[in-house]
């Protein structure tokens, strides 16, 4: 944060606002690398130089780093080019996303979606009076990925990266802490392998609706189309949640 | 209301099978209640009840707690005067994040700023002014279970006199895997909805959780047909279907 601007990057290392306990620290590392903020291979910074960004004491880091090695997120080197390094693991199985969502009841589903929506509306609304040009530039350019991905993890990394960028582009830290949150928490799930072509390509339209209304200063409809796409997304969720419960049948 | 579309037996049936884990929260609190007014009954012949003889029931209310997996609360709450060493009481036990029953520590003391005033709940005040079991909520239950809930409530009166109430905590996400394969049998959008129309659980994200379900039309805007059909009359829910949609 050198020049004072938010970015996805950034809010990886930003201090931590919840204190300085260690399964908050697992928990960000863990959320920036199902999100793809942090990508294979990445060398984290030195354990000092972490601490501090982080706000935490090298003991509580050190307590951390050991409980992510032992889930294989991490893996640390020893000798002259050692250091920590990001192990993605690859894309999660349908079985263990359907476990996650089975997890999940409908009225948590619907209490998460309320949640996401707020942040959502709210970072739309704030990015169409704050986006830099670079940031329009960044939105429209992101808001079609998710439809030229295949495969259900770059589909994902594509969807929920182009939501966490909206929040960048409001210049808002809290916000963009929310939304890599619940997008760790939703947004994953989102595309359960099942999910069509036309899933994404409606999911793009949507995104590149929003992305428009931003670069237009419309803050009013970048508010207002960014929590119907929320919306209609947990309708969904919340569908493949209720179908979990085996008897009956049907869309409805 | 446009609930003049028949019941079908199938619909029947389901409001039937509804009811029954409903029935089973109140058939648990059946011992809690009657050894709060055993209790309580022998307790008054040689004076007036204090809280130490209300220990008695808190064996009862963990075996509730524990037998259940729709409770996550459980015990009796007394009508304010009704004790004589203190004036409002809780003899209430609640699952820890272990499994294990606990006190919950409430601050039910009218004179601090912010108490649980309990007499002021629906599902004490109902049983208090009508003398008939309640269920309050779904909502979202910051200060005991954390989580969404309903409370369960059978009145207690001991000699003509009413005592207060034998009550549970129901996690709605516990409530709602029990009913939710019901509800998917039913081809239609069908929602369980509460005495005020709120939904409880539903087969369809239209009827989102806790939302109120309209049963007329405002503003000249047609809403489909719905039937009505009483799941638990005495409670008020009924089960809501939109056939047409």
């Amino acid at each position: 944060m050198a020049d004072g601007r938010v970015s996805a990057r950034t809010t990886v290392f930003a201090p931590l606002i919840s204190g300085g306990r260690t399964d908050a620290v697992i928990q960000r590392i863990t959320e920036s690398v199902a999100l793809g903020l942090l990508s294979d291979g990445e060398q984290l910074p030195s354990e000092t130089e972490l601490s501090a960004q982080l706000g935490v004491s090298t003991v509580t880091l050190r307590e951390a780093l050991a409980s992510l090695r032992e889930q294989g997120l991490v893996e640390t080197r020893r000798g002259r080019n050692g250091g920590s390094f990001v192990r993605a693991p690859g894309d999660p199985t349908k079985a263990a996303l359907r476990a996650q969502l089975a997890a999940l009841s409908v009225s948590d589903l619907r209490d998460a979606g309320d949640e996401l929506a707020a942040v959502s509306g709210a970072a739309a609304r704030l990015a169409a009076s704050r986006a830099s040009t670079d940031n329009v530039r960044r939105l429209l350019s992101l808001a079609g990925r998710v439809e030229e991905c295949v495969g259900v993890g770059d589909r994902t990394r594509a969807d929920t990266r182009f939501h966490i960028e909206v929040a960048v582009a409001a210049a808002s830290e809290r916000l963009t802490r929310a939304e890599v949150s619940l997008q760790a928490e939703l947004g994953v799930l989102l595309w359960l392998p099942g999910a069509t072509d036309e899933d994404a390509r409606k999911a793009a339209e949507q995104h590149h609706a929003i992305a428009l209304a931003i670069s237009r200063e419309d803050a009013g409809l970048a508010r207002s189309l960014a929590e119907q796409h929320v919306e209609a997304n947990t309708h969904e969720l919340i569908e493949a949640r209720i179908e979990l419960h085996a008897g009956g049948s049907g869309d409805r | 209301m446009t609930a003049d579309q028949p019941a079908t037996d199938d619909m029947l049936q389901a409001a039937l099978e509804l009811a029954a884990p409903v029935e089973r929260v109140f058939d648990e609190l059946a011992p809690v209640a009657a050894a709060f007014a055993s209790i309580a009954s022998v307790a008054s012949r040689t004076g007036r009840v204090t809280s130490d003889d209300l220990l008695g029931v808190r064996p009862l209310a963990e075996s509730a707690l524990t037998g259940d997996t729709l409770l996550v609360g459980a015990g009796i709450v007394l009508e304010p005067g009704y004790l004589s060493d203190r004036d409002r009481h809780l003899e209430w036990r609640q699952l820890s994040p272990d499994g294990t029953p606990e006190a919950l520590l409430l601050d039910i003391d009218p004179s601090s700023d912010d108490p649980y005033d309990y007499p002021e709940m629906e599902w004490f005040r109902v049983p208090h002014d009508e003398g008939r079991r309640m269920v309050g909520g779904p909502y979202f239950d910051y200060r005991g279970a954390d989580r969404f809930a309903l409370t369960f409530a059978l009145p207690v009166v001991v000699d003509g006199i009413f005592a207060g109430v034998a009550g549970a905590d129901v996690a709605l996400a516990h409530l709602e895997a029990e009913l939710l394969p019901v509800l998917r049998r039913i081809p239609s959008r069908a929602a369980l909805v509460n005495h005020e129309r709120r939904v409880v659980t539903a087969n369809t994200p239209h009827f989102a959780t806790g939302a109120r379900v309209r049963l007329e039309a405002e503003g000249g805007a047609a809403l489909p047909e719905l039937v009505v059909v009483p799941v638990v009359p005495d409670l008020g829910w009924t089960l809501v279907l939109t056939p047409s949609a």
